[in-house]
Formats: C-alpha cells, sequence, structure tokens
C-alpha cells in the first residue's frame, strides 16, 4: 500500500553497520518532496552513497524505516524497483558496445517494448548530444562521454525517482552544464531528482533544498538560500598567501589550509581585509558566501 | 506471472544480445579462447592414443568447453559489479536476479558455441548419433551449463575485487574438467573410489555423453537423475546464498 504521495523519499533513523562494523548511517532521517531536486552534501565517507544504495534497493539498512514513492522500503522493493533510476558512483559503461546499444539493452531489460526501446533510446541520445557518437563502441570514448552513456541509460527510462550519485564527475565545464539543463528538464516533466555530489555549486545552482551530511547524520538541511544564511555572514575573503591566524581573526570565522585562507565575514570588513592583504602584497578575492563556505565552514573545522 | 515471465526472458534475451552477441562480432578471436585448450589436448591424444581415445578426448573437449564457458561467469559479473558497478543499475530496476544472469549465461554460452558445436559435429563424425543419444547429449550439456553457470555466478557475488576470481577460474576448470573422468574413462579409477569421481557434476554429463557415443555401458536413468539432482541442488545453493543486493 502506498502510504505518502506529496514526498518521493521518506527516512526516518536509517542506520546502517557494514559486516566490518563500520557505522555508515546513524539514526538519518530525510524527506524528499516530490518533483524537487534534492541534494545530499558532504565529505567522503560521510555516508552518501550508503544512503542512495539504500534508497535504490541496493542496500538493506541495518535499522529504520524508509518509504519511496510511497512504497514501504523492505516490503515492497519492487514496486519501488519499477519506478526509480540510478546512476551509481564512479559506473562505466561497457567497453565493446556502443551508447545506443547500451540504451536499448537497459530498457528492453526494465520491460520496454523493442519499438518503444528504440524511439526513447534515440531520443535520449540526442537530448544528451550522443546521436553522433551512437553506434561507437565506449571503449573510444572520452571519459565525459562515457559517463554522459550511463546517464543516458538511468534517465532513458523515464523514472519518478532519479538518483545520481556524483553524476558530473569526470565531465568538462561545458557538458556539465548540458547534464544540468537536462536535470532541470528531466524536473519539469515530473521526475524527482535526487543528487549526491562533491560540487557545490551543482548543488548550489540545482537543487530546491540540501543536506548536509557528516559521519552518518544530519548536519543541516534547507533550501541554498536558508543553509548560506546559516553562515551569517555575506561575503567570502580568499586570502594566498602566508598571513597569520591572528591576522585573520578579527575579521570574521577563518579557515586555513596551508597558505590558502578563507575569511566569512560582512562585506565592509572583507574591504578592510582585502585593503590590509594588498597592501601586504598578498592575493585576495572577494565574493559573496556561496554553499561551498558553508560546506568549509561546517565541516572543514573553521575557527570563530 | 506470465507477462512476469515474459519480461524475464525478453530481458535475458536482451542481455545476451548485448554482451554476447555483440561481443563475439566485435572480438571473435574470443572464440578461440574457449576452444584452444580441449582441441591442444585432444591433438596430442590423437596423436599417441589412436581412434578410441579420440573419442574420449572429444567428450572431455564437449564437456571442458561447457565448463570453461560457463564458469566464466564468476569473473564477468565480478567485473560488471564491481569494476564497471552496472550491475547496481539492474538491481535498482524492474529485472530480476535470475534474468540477469541467465543473459550473462548466455551470452557466455554464445562464446562457447562453435566449440560445443565442433565437439559434436566431431562426436557424431567417429559415431554417428542415434535421435536418443542426441536428445541424451543435449540433456547432458544444458544440466552442465546451468549448473556451473549458478555455481560461477554464486562465486562471483562474494568476490571483492575480479582479482580473487582469476585464481579461482582456473583451478576450478581444471577441478570439473581434468581431475574428474571427463577426458578419461570413469573404469581407470579403481571401483571401490569411483564414488569420489561422482562428487563432480561433470562426471555425470560425461557418463551420459560417453553412453550415447557406445563408450560407457552406464546406467542412463541413474546417472541422468544424478546430473539433475546435482544441478537442482547447485541452483538452489546458487538462488539463496547469491548476493544480489549488497550487505
Amino acid at each position: 500500500m502506498r502510504i505518502a504521495l506529496a514526498e518521493a523519499i521518506v527516512a526516518e533513523n536509517l542506520v546502517k553497520i557494514y559486516p566490518n562494523n563500520k557505522k555508515a548511517l546513524n539514526s538519518f532521517s530525510l524527506t524528499v518532496p516530490r518533483g524537487a531536486v534534492y541534494s545530499l552534501l558532504g565529505k567522503n565517507g560521510a555516508g552518501k552513497t550508503t544512503f542512495t544504495k539504500i534508497i535504490a534497493t541496493i542496500l538493506r539498512p541495518t535499522s529504520g524505516e524508509a518509504s519511496v514513492l510511497g512504497f514501504d522500503l523492505k516490503k515492497q522493493s519492487h514496486e519501488i524497483r519499477r519506478r526509480v533510476s540510478i546512476v551509481p558512483q564512479e559506473s562505466r559503461p561497457f567497453s565493446l558496445q556502443t551508447p545506443y546499444e547500451h540504451i536499448l539493452m537497459f530498457l528492453i531489460a526494465r520491460g520496454w517494448s523493442l519499438s518503444d526501446a528504440r524511439k526513447r533510446s534515440r531520443e535520449v541520445l540526442e537530448r544528451l548530444e550522443l546521436t553522433e557518437y551512437q553506434n561507437q563502441i565506449c571503449s573510444t570514448l572520452s571519459g565525459g562521454l562515457k559517463q554522459r552513456v550511463v546517464i543516458a541509460m538511468a534517465s532513458a527510462a523515464e523514472p519518478d525517482l532519479l538518483l545520481l550519485d556524483e553524476p558530473t564527475i569526470g565531465l568538462d565545464p561545458v557538458a556539465r552544464l548540458m547534464i544540468w539543463d537536462f536535470i532541470r528538464e528531466l524536473v519539469e516533466q515530473g521526475t524527482t531528482i535526487f543528487l549526491t555530489t562533491h560540487y557545490m555549486d551543482e548543488a548550489e545552482n540545482l537543487s530546491d533544498r540540501v543536506t548536509i551530511m557528516d559521519r552518518g547524520m544530519k548536519v543541516l538541511e534547507g533550501t541554498p538560500s536558508e543553509l548560506k544564511r546559516h553562515l551569517g555572514e555575506t561575503t567570502s575573503v580568499t586570502v594566498t598567501g602566508r598571513i597569520g591566524a591572528e591576522e585573520l581573526a578579527g575579521y570574521g570565522k577563518y579557515y586555513q589550509n596551508g597558505s590558502a585562507s578563507r575569511v566569512f565575514t560582512s562585506e565592509s570588513r572583507a574591504r578592510e581585509l582585502a585593503d590590509y592583504c594588498v597592501s601586504k602584497q598578498l592575493a585576495v578575492t572577494l565574493r559573496p558566501v556561496t554553499l561551498e563556505d558553508l560546506f568549509i565552514y561546517l565541516l572543514g573545522e573553521a575557527n570563530d | 506471472m506470465i507477462d512476469r515471465l515474459t519480461k524475464g526472458v525478453k530481458a535475458s534475451m536482451a542481455i545476451a544480445w548485448f554482451y554476447g552477441v555483440q561481443n563475439i562480432r566485435r572480438s571473435p578471436f574470443s572464440v578461440v579462447n574457449f576452444i584452444l585448450t580441449p582441441v591442444s589436448i585432444l591433438f596430442f591424444i590423437y596423436l599417441f592414443g589412436g581412434a578410441r581415445a579420440t573419442t574420449y578426448g572429444v567428450v572431455g573437449g564437449l564437456v571442458s568447453i561447457l565448463v570453461s564457458s560457463s564458469i566464466i561467469i564468476e569473473t564477468d559479473a565480478a567485473f560488471i559489479r564491481i569494476i564497471l558497478k552496472v550491475q547496481d543499475m539492474f538491481v535498482a530496476s524492474p529485472a530480476s536476479a535470475v534474468s540477469y544472469a541467465a543473459g550473462l549465461a548466455v551470452a557466455e554460452l554464445i562464446n562457447g558455441i562453435a566449440g560445443v558445436g565442433l565437439f559434436i559435429g566431431l562426436l557424431a563424425y567417429y559415431h554417428p548419433l542415434a535421435p536418443l543419444a542426441v536428445l541424451v547429449i543435449a540433456y547432458a550439456c544444458t544440466l552442465t551449463w546451468v549448473s556451473i553457470t549458478g555455481l560461477g555466478f554464486l562465486i562471483s557475488s562474494f568476490a571483492r575485487d575480479p582479482r580473487d576470481l582469476w585464481v579461482y577460474s582456473p583451478i576450478l576448470t581444471v577441478m570439473l574438467s581434468f581431475v574428474p573422468p571427463v577426458f578419461y574413462p570413469l573404469t581407470t579409477i579403481p571401483s571401490s573410489f569411483r564414488f569420489v569421481a561422482f562428487l563432480s557434476p561433470t562426471t555425470y554429463a560425461a557418463e551420459l555423453v560417453r553412453d550415447a557415443v557406445g563408450l560407457s555401458n552406464t546406467s542412463v536413468p541413474l546417472v541422468s537423475v544424478g546430473l539433475l539432482g546435482y544441478s537442482l541442488l547447485l541452483i538452489m545453493v546458487a538462488a539463496k546464498r547469491t548476493k544480489w543486493m549488497e550487505r
């Protein structure tokens, strides 16, 4: 029985402990509205892929409850599988097969008729600008094109929920923008997108809502604007070169890593810091705060 | 139910076309890979053993090609799951584990089918095949393919890295094709130890084929039931223990 219609994913207190006793999810809860782009951010090993695999019915949770598109994760996985599709992290196409063959085979394996699968394969190839390469075996394609083939396979099935685990890794900036447009188009057509990414600009540009997680737990959730407000500052200053922590401390929250420093402060204090840095012959840039700043502030152990 | 079965068969055929037919079209020499070893063994048996020994070699070659083109699913399935990570896309889809494994199994068999055809042709050359003999050979070949494929897919699901399996494939091929009486008569084993030979499913298959071409006087019903039972056991264990989802 479907229990929720307004939400694509409702996860409550999910715990995942792997056989090697590593706890990947620690009472993790999340609600993803339908028709949205929802991003999950976190450092490597935070539990993003584990959560994505659980929602895709690839991995069983140790405990906790979840429903996907209104179906119970544990009891109705077959119903969920008819409606979801995933681009796994670091997935690659087969070497000796063409992009067209990949999509065609995957659609038929998912239950499409041959004629519908043929038509849909051509549409997706065209939309992802792969038509030119459709009959080329994948071993001859660039890394970015290979990644596009996997995205084409997963999205061709017209799932209600598309799970993308770091889908734009290895893509050049132009190809990334094309994928972003494609994602927006899918959302307009009614698909819910669940995205994990390390590209903060991607999350900021695409997402309706974002969750930041760390060590299997939720740290913060909200719209990109809400999350940026959480930082409490408006301007981010990046200083390249040697500058002491004591020199930065007076300006606001700061984060230092080697010779790169980032300070989160008000616009006026940012200008003062910029003047000071220029007087000391240090490279400095100013810009409004981004999700990346918040990420560094929350997970990079910034100093107040 | 019928709809689900039809979709399952279509899914398997799509995977077999994709991974079997397209692979062999673009890399036809993979066929040679499966033929080379049994043909080489047969060549030496022919040189030094005479006509009767050669027929034993042909039976052995047929069974060993079936073994090698079935057990290979072990490394291929692990590669698709661990390196390409495409198996996850199938898990998160309406395609079932059975249709996925069956599709891969047929794909692997497509690589071995030329060798199977060659050795069946040689069998017919050395000993004209009656219709019943053809049926018995087909039965033995099919169950060998099904059972060894089940075993291979089961093993693949436990691999952490395809490298884990590079070691097992040759060992299993030897344990299933060369150690048991596949290339040589069962009667060369002392009668009190013959039961050990029946620990391998390939012994049953080889005995059935040998009986079909007049090289053995085995009890066909008994060995047929034995092979069926062994195959069902392997398939049941594979179905129960194979890790389709991650844990």
